[in-house]
């Protein structure tokens, strides 16, 4: 048998050799998806369930009501700022109440 | 697996031709073995799979009042106006008085939320930037986008508009999708490519790829709570959802999600709950305590829901009181409170069969551009292609409002990490916050 023939089945051995460990790496892949822990997903809708219930939302009024006054600082700051913004507004443009002057 | 001490080392031409087919023949029948393994594992897998898919969210949630008067308060504050092109991606800083947003104009802003007011400006390399990202002390900023790099840079205090970057990361071999930092050193990026990586800022180097995907990987999402979760969720056009642990190579989780790319990822209040968007216009929940899907939101069921409703939540004063109702209808509603915002379909258009085959297609059509949730999570703000911002009820798998205003496509939804606010970005260059007020 010459040296060419002999190089050919090592490579095929090797090849079949490959793909047995790529399988082996899948079925070990595979067992531990197999012994994950896992709960039931009606216990995790119910663990969903029990967070957005209790969790206070000023975006639904129906079930939680108003943010009482000064809680929210997004308009809080922004009140300051518009108060702010129209005193300069007056100071610098005194006599005419609209935004725009038409040249 | 040990295979006997095979050696397949140079110069070894000593074996028999009939040690080599007897090898070869005990080789074949380990495959044999395990494929038979295999085959039984995944049917196992399947058994424990259905075992513990014993409900989804809907069934469980049938005792929980809807809500009727789909009253939603949130109101626009202010409108973030600077930018000249199309806003692509944006971020709010940890403490929710800053948001960082990067556009097609060149440029990465970071705003003053309170006053609405630029407080930096940064030149961007590459003015094709599809992500950007803030670091949790709001001391460094990162962009990427199609030049394949994700660029650092640090924000100086005392110069307002400048371009001071400290590394640029390239090693992607496509289009970079999404970045995120994960914590001050390092950086998490999702791309084109087929992988994720995680790059460390000091070292300026790669230290991880993940290489899972067999598609584009299209959106990646963090943790709300990153310090006890070593995790992140990325999902891509191959139609799968990948968790991974940010320390190993090889994903720890995955799940189906969809035939249609997954454009969209956003990790639910507690870390145990993912929800995905995809290109179909279905929405898909997952919890990875429980390994399965929970629920689907698609907007044609979305819609039925609210047949003969008044859906609005803005101060909009048109009311139709129609007492019978049909699916057309709730189509020809649809069209009427949510106007899309080309001007192909019109709100004004009359009642026809032609009307509503076109309306249904269009809801189909619409793919999902980005999700988040208002702070208990009941809420969940949508943005679909032409749609806009919509907002669901996540338990009652209802669509209870908008948030309308833009003039054109909404790019973005980001709820602020204290869970306040919501900003909306759109290609109309600008960008929305919405909060609740005192009354």
């Amino acid at each position: 048998m010459s040296s060419k023939q002999q190089q050919q089945l090592q490579l095929q051995l090797k090849i079949k050799y490959l793909k047995l460990k790529r399988i082996n790496e899948l079925n070990k892949n595979l067992r531990e998806e197999l012994s994950r822990e896992r709960i039931t997903a009606s216990n995790a809708c119910l663990s969903l369930i029990n967070y957005i219930q209790t969790t206070r939302d000023y975006t639904l009024p129906e079930i939680w009501g108003y943010p009482p006054p000064n809680s929210n600082h997004f308009i809080t700051n922004r009140y300051h700022n518009n108060r702010y913004n129209s005193n300069k507004h007056e100071h610098y443009n005194d006599s005419s109440n609209g935004c725009c002057t038409i040249m | 697996m040990q295979t006997a001490g095979l050696d397949f080392s140079k110069n070894q031409y000593t074996p028999i031709i009939q040690d080599i087919s007897s090898i070869e023949e005990d080789i074949q029948q380990k495959i044999n073995f395990a494929r038979q393994e295999t085959k039984n594992l995944y049917i196992q897998i399947d058994k424990i799979k259905k075992k513990t898919q014993d409900a989804d969210l809907f069934e469980m949630t049938r005792k929980v009042p809807p809500l009727n008067k789909k009253l939603i308060n949130l109101k626009p504050i202010v409108d973030l106006k600077g930018h000249n092109n199309k806003i692509a991606d944006f971020q709010w800083s940890k403490n929710s008085k800053n948001i960082l947003s990067a556009s097609q104009d060149g440029f990465m802003l970071v705003w003053d939320v309170a006053t609405g007011l630029k407080q930096h400006a940064i030149p961007l390399d590459s003015q094709w930037v599809l992500s950007c990202a803030i670091s949790p002390s709001g001391n460094l900023v990162a962009s990427a986008g199609l030049n394949n790099n994700c660029t650092i840079y640090k924000i100086s205090k005392e110069n307002r508009v400048q371009q001071n970057i400290i590394s640029i990361f390239k090693g992607h071999t496509g289009y970079v999708s999404s970045i995120d930092f994960l914590g001050e050193t390092q950086i998490l990026s999702a791309s084109g490519d087929m992988t994720c990586a995680l790059w460390d800022i000091p070292k300026a180097k790669r230290v991880r790829e993940y290489t899972d995907h067999l598609g584009d990987v299209l959106a990646l999402s963090l943790p709300n709570n990153i310090e006890q979760n070593n995790i992140f969720a990325s999902c891509g056009s191959d139609g799968y959802l990948y968790i991974w642990d940010t320390r190993m190579q090889a994903n720890v989780q995955n799940f189906f999600v969809s035939d249609s790319d997954v454009s969209t990822v956003k990790f639910f209040h507690g870390d145990n709950t993912i929800l995905t968007g995809s290109d179909d216009g279905t929405i898909s929940m997952f919890d990875l305590r429980s390994d399965c899907s929970l629920a689907n939101y698609t907007l044609s069921v979305g819609l039925e829901h609210q047949r003969g409703v008044n859906p609005t939540i803005t101060t909009n004063t048109t009311t139709t009181t129609t007492t019978t109702t049909t699916i057309t209808d709730t189509y020809n509603n649809l069209k009427h409170y949510y106007p899309p915002s080309t001007m192909q379909y019109n709100s004004t258009t009359p009642k026809s069969p032609t009307i509503s085959a076109i309306s249904s297609s269009y809801l189909d059509n619409q793919g999902v551009v980005s999700i988040d949730f208002s702070k208990s999570g009941r809420l969940m703000y949508a943005c679909y292609t032409d749609l806009g911002c919509v907002v669901w009820d996540i338990l009652n798998t209802e669509v209870v409002g908008k948030l309308e205003g833009h003039t054109n496509r909404v790019t973005g939804v980001k709820t602020s990490p204290d869970g306040l606010a919501v900003c909306t970005g759109s290609w109309d260059t600008i960008m929305k916050i919405w909060t609740p007020s005192y009354s």
